[in-house]
């Protein structure tokens, strides 16, 4: 995609492959966990099952087995394969505290899950962009600020008013509705 | 014959036709353009305001909100990643890279010439071959369908990125998702967790716009640089060159939407993957395919507006609603006291025609909303980057909830973005899960009711249309596997002498 | 205006950093004050959400406030009916009810997240519509006596619009009732399942007679009988399943129908209020043409009469899944 996906030498594909043995062998494991542990206890199946594709746990049965025998084909094709150096999707270059960041992002949709329902979406939202603009980079508190307002303020009327999607509101809701 | 197309044009010719056509058009990009309203939902909204006017002016309505809002949804797959409408989601793979590399004009353009062209087609098999493709649709029984799910799932093959097998495992993975929620059959819980709220399923925009546009969005505060170097005016179009080395790929696309319209119940999403899987495994150049091909972008649009006039085929000629949205616009048929089906060919053919009419003049409108939209969407890529990311984050969390209106799905869409994430992480494709989560329950629903039906295998092998469903897997399987063997070794062998 | 009163108490909230929520008891006199909520089970487009769209509509007009429609779909009907069951009772989220949450659904599923009857006040039942026994135009019956004749002693297949819903089970209503080998075919939505009748994939269906009218009119499918009490104005030819003659099938009644609930612990003088209005609008011209084209018979009357008919709804389809087997664990 972009020209860092351009990558060559001999470290990063030792690395991918065994990226691949890891990620081959966690997924059988996690697919045998499955079959075994997951699939009888969250899919019950009825007495009444006259043939086995009827039954509601037939097709997870055969996908979890088909995808536990790819995650070991896909281990294998990294240890013993010839070391395809295949370039897969663009390459990583994180930024310093990359991880914080993402975790921060990972919060921030967090909390727009469960807090509107007790603080109203609005504020959240404005505080989300608040964030979001200072860890994406904005210098002026001007710019920001409006920004942070103006944007949410102008995605809410949208849904609210145009689209009619009746986002929750919390103490908000009375002031709103005058 | 003469006198009823003569009817139908001055049924058709008033001003009130074309002003509700090109509101119509217009609400139905704009609503599709963005995240989580789907064309689906505006019609439905719309469905109430046709009971005041005419038959033929409330349809058309809804007509045009429907095409528009197909078209529309490229436009933020395009531009932001985020799928506007399921059926646009195979438009990113291509769309969204060549937006990043500056040409966000030139991908909606063709996006816009390939869904007009589709459309176009799709109107005129509708209008001169939709008795004879409508019953040809009813041949199809559960074994049918079955091997024609069966048939669509083998380009998973063609759309698994740069692993083969991880591409399958995402594939699989989707079917598994799939069968999240209350059983078909038996009606008990499958993989709910005794969560309330995973009963219906999981459900399918969060997951669309999860899988697609949150990584998207982490990728910006994660990358040391930005890797976006979108030039900020941006002047690239369509060429010329270009228009006519895609037009194979929109024609074919075309009718591939059209026969994928016309079976009712595959729906949009499925046609546009299936267009695009046949364009890359016809292309000499394959490995261009999910970098920015305009051809890729070509192939997804005509796929899913070829459905667009085709699923009305079912409607008009049986009165069978294909999918949703013709379910409302029967819905308005019905408000109107009108029945589709053959009698209203005997008793109302002035009305067809003018319905016909209709939809020619949608597509022209499509036509200029389209090219006018682009231009001022388009330049979203100006604003800068730091702004816009969040203010994507905030469609997709409001455009999940809208869905159902609960917050329940916000959660589904962080879920969805975190596995999203990840996936791009370990080179595995996500397309291929998309697939396979929208053709799991087609894929199982005719497994199961073909062996209700029957109570044994050989129903699986009981019709022509079974066979040749039967032999296109077959082979489908053969050259796609094949071909991939073939670049792979390409590759090893580049490698080896580099 | 309005729109702009909005945007200025918003702006305000925001101006200043903190919003005092103004206790507003909702007083019946002068309900609604504000946008009335109607939650619908099913997405849109459906045969509920255009009934709900109709109503509001009407209500709109009537109140001067907007009354929408919040489709949350999911799990049969189940998931929009626990939500609005849980909504607060103050008159302004409201509940399209119909036979699946309020008839079927607490009969076949044990483990409920509402209860029909504790968690909801009835307001007012709106419309009803006969299912209708109907069979694909190859098949060779042309009444209920000669399909029975030809069915004995073979697998027929019925078809249905998903487990549990009130086409599923007229089907199952009528396999234990005359003992006939059947097995259940369910697809997803009436849409998918006429289609699969019209050509023959399988047998027999007892759809809702509006979504199967067409497919009628155009003699694609076959009516053979209505399994309401009485004939059926659109269809006065063909006969109930009680007169079929078969004495297993006397008194057979199954039918769907639609009706406005409210949260429990909801004021009566609103729901007096909200009953009051929704017959006014259903007896209005707009909602009767509606009703007709629709193949809907339009009912109304007192809240008393539709919790009245509610209970022997859930009585009459406790007892069809208990013999049916069909309850879900």
């Amino acid at each position: 995609m972009s020209d860092t996906s351009v990558e060559a030498g001999g470290a990063p594909v030792a690395r991918r492959s065994m990226r691949d043995v890891v990620f081959g062998l966690a997924t059988a494991a996690v697919s045998l966990v499955f079959a075994l542990v997951v699939i009888p206890a969250f899919i019950s199946v009825p007495a009444s099952v006259k043939a086995a594709p009827l039954s509601p746990a037939f097709l997870p049965y055969v996908l979890t087995g088909l995808i536990g025998l790819l995650g070991l084909v896909c281990a294998a094709q990294a240890l013993f394969g010839q070391g395809v150096p295949k370039e897969d999707g663009e390459g990583f270059d994180p930024a310093s505290g990359w991880f914080w960041k993402a975790l921060l992002v990972l919060v921030i949709l967090a909390a727009f899950c469960w807090l509107p329902e007790s603080f109203g979406t609005l504020p959240v939202a404005i505080f989300a962009m608040a964030v979001l603009l200072v860890i994406g980079g904005e210098r002026s508190w001007m710019t920001g600020v409006a920004v942070a307002i103006l944007v949410p303020l102008f995605v809410w009327l949208f849904f609210t008013q145009v689209a009619q999607v009746p986002l929750p509101e919390g103490p908000l809701e009375e002031l709103i509705a005058l | 014959m003469m006198e009823n197309i003569g009817l139908g044009l001055s049924l058709f010719f008033t001003l009130q036709n074309f002003v509700a056509i090109g509101i119509g058009v217009m609400i139905g990009v704009v609503i599709g353009s963005i995240p989580g309203l789907t064309a689906t939902m505006a019609v439905a909204l719309a469905l109430p305001f046709t009971f005041s006017l005419p038959p033929v002016t409330g349809i058309l309505l809804l007509v045009g909100i429907y095409k528009g809002g197909i078209f529309g949804g490229s436009i933020s797959a395009i531009l932001i990643r985020a799928p506007g409408t399921p059926a646009a989601a195979c438009t990113t793979l291509d769309g969204y890279p060549m937006a990043r590399r500056g040409e966000a004009g030139k991908a909606l353009q063709m996006a816009l010439y390939a869904s007009c062209i589709a459309d176009v087609i799709s109107n005129l098999a509708l209008i001169f071959l939709a008795g004879t493709i409508a019953s040809f649709a009813l041949e199809f029984g559960p074994p049918e369908y079955f091997w024609l799910i069966a048939f669509s799932l083998t380009i998973v093959i063609s759309i698994s990125g740069s692993s083969l097998t991880k591409g399958i495992i995402s594939g699989l993975l989707g079917v598994l998702l799939s069968t999240v929620g209350l059983d078909l059959v038996y009606g008990t819980q499958r993989l709910t967790f005794d969560n309330f709220n995973l009963m219906g399923g999981i459900s399918y925009i969060p997951l669309l716009i999860g899988l697609f546009a949150i990584p998207e969005v982490v990728e910006f505060y994660v990358q040391r640089a930005s890797p976006l170097n979108v030039s900020s005016s941006d002047k690239s179009r369509v060429s010329w060159a270009e228009f006519k080395r895609c037009l194979p790929t929109i024609v074919r696309g075309s009718f591939i939407g059209v026969a994928l319209g016309s079976v009712p119940g595959i729906g949009a999403t499925a046609a546009s993957f299936l267009s695009y899987g046949e364009a890359r495994r016809n292309s000499k150049t394959p490995e261009t395919f999910g970098r920015g091909e305009i051809k890729g972008v070509a192939a997804a649009e005509s796929g899913n507006n070829g459905v667009a006039g085709a699923t009305l085929i079912p409607l008009l000629a049986l009165g069978i609603p294909g999918d949703v949205v013709t379910a409302v616009i029967l819905g308005a048929f019905m408000l109107q006291g009108l029945t589709p089906g053959p009698l209203m060919f005997q008793d109302n053919i002035d009305l067809i025609y003018a319905l016909f009419c209709g939809m020619i003049v949608a597509s022209i409108f499509l036509f200029g909303s389209g090219l006018f939209a682009i231009r001022y969407f388009a330049r979203i890529t100006d604003v800068p980057r730091h702004i816009l990311i969040p203010l994507v984050l905030m469609f997709c969390v409001f455009g999940s909830y809208a869905v159902q209106n609960q917050m329940f799905d916000v959660l589904i869409m962080l879920c969805f973005g975190i596995l999203g994430f990840l996936m791009a992480r370990i080179g595995m494709s996500t397309p291929p899960l998309l697939i396979g989560f929208i053709l799991g329950p087609l894929f199982e629903d005719n497994l199961r009711r073909s062996y209700l039906i029957a109570n044994d295998a050989s129903v699986f092998v009981r019709s022509p249309i079974c066979w040749f469903f039967i032999a296109a897997t077959a082979l489908s399987l053969f050259i796609g596997l094949r071909k991939e063997f073939q670049s792979a070794r390409a590759a090893r062998e580049r490698a080896a002498a580099a | 205006m309005k729109t702009f009163g909005r945007l200025l108490a918003a702006a305000t909230v925001f101006a200043t950093g903190l919003g005092l929520a103004s206790q507003a008891s909702a007083q019946a006199d002068d309900y609604p004050t504000k946008r009335v909520t109607i939650i619908v089970p099913y997405s849109a487009g459906g045969a509920t959400d255009v009934l709900a769209r109709q109503v509001a509509q009407g209500l709109t007009e009537k109140w001067g406030e907007t009354v929408t429609v919040e489709n949350r779909p999911g799990a049969g009907a189940t998931l929009g009916t626990a939500q609005a069951a849980r909504a607060r009772p103050d008159g302004y989220t409201l509940f399209m009810g119909q036979v699946s949450s309020h008839g079927i659904a607490p009969a076949v599923y044990a483990n409920l997240q509402y209860k029909a009857k504790e968690d909801f006040e009835p307001i007012v039942w709106i419309t009803e519509i006969p299912n209708v026994m109907v069979v694909p135009e190859a098949s060779k019956a042309t009444t209920v006596q000669e399909f029975m004749d030809q069915a004995k002693g073979k697998n027929v297949s019925f078809g249905s619009s998903g487990t549990g819903s009130s086409i599923h089970l007229s089907g199952e209503m009528f396999k234990a009732r005359t003992g006939l080998d059947m097995t259940h075919v369910p697809y997803r939505g009436s849409g998918e399942a006429v289609p699969a009748l019209v050509s023959g994939n399988i047998d027999v269906m007892f759809d809702n007679l509006p979504s199967a009218m067409p497919q009628i009119k155009a003699g694609t499918i076959r009516a053979l009988a209505v399994t309401s009490a009485e004939r059926d104005p659109s269809l006065p030819d063909v006969p109930t399943l009680g007169e079929s003659g078969i004495a297993e099938l006397e008194g057979f009644e199954a039918k769907s129908w639609f009706g406005l609930l409210a949260p429990a612990g909801t004021d009566a003088a609103i729901i007096e209020k909200v009953n009051a209005s929704v017959n006014e609008v259903i007896s209005g011209e707009t909602f009767q043409s509606y009703a007709m084209n629709n193949g809907a018979t339009v009912v109304g009357g007192s809240p008393e009469k539709f919790e009245e008919f509610i209970d022997a709804e859930l009585d009459k389809w406790a007892k069809v899944v208990a013999d049916a087997g069909v309850r879900v664990e």
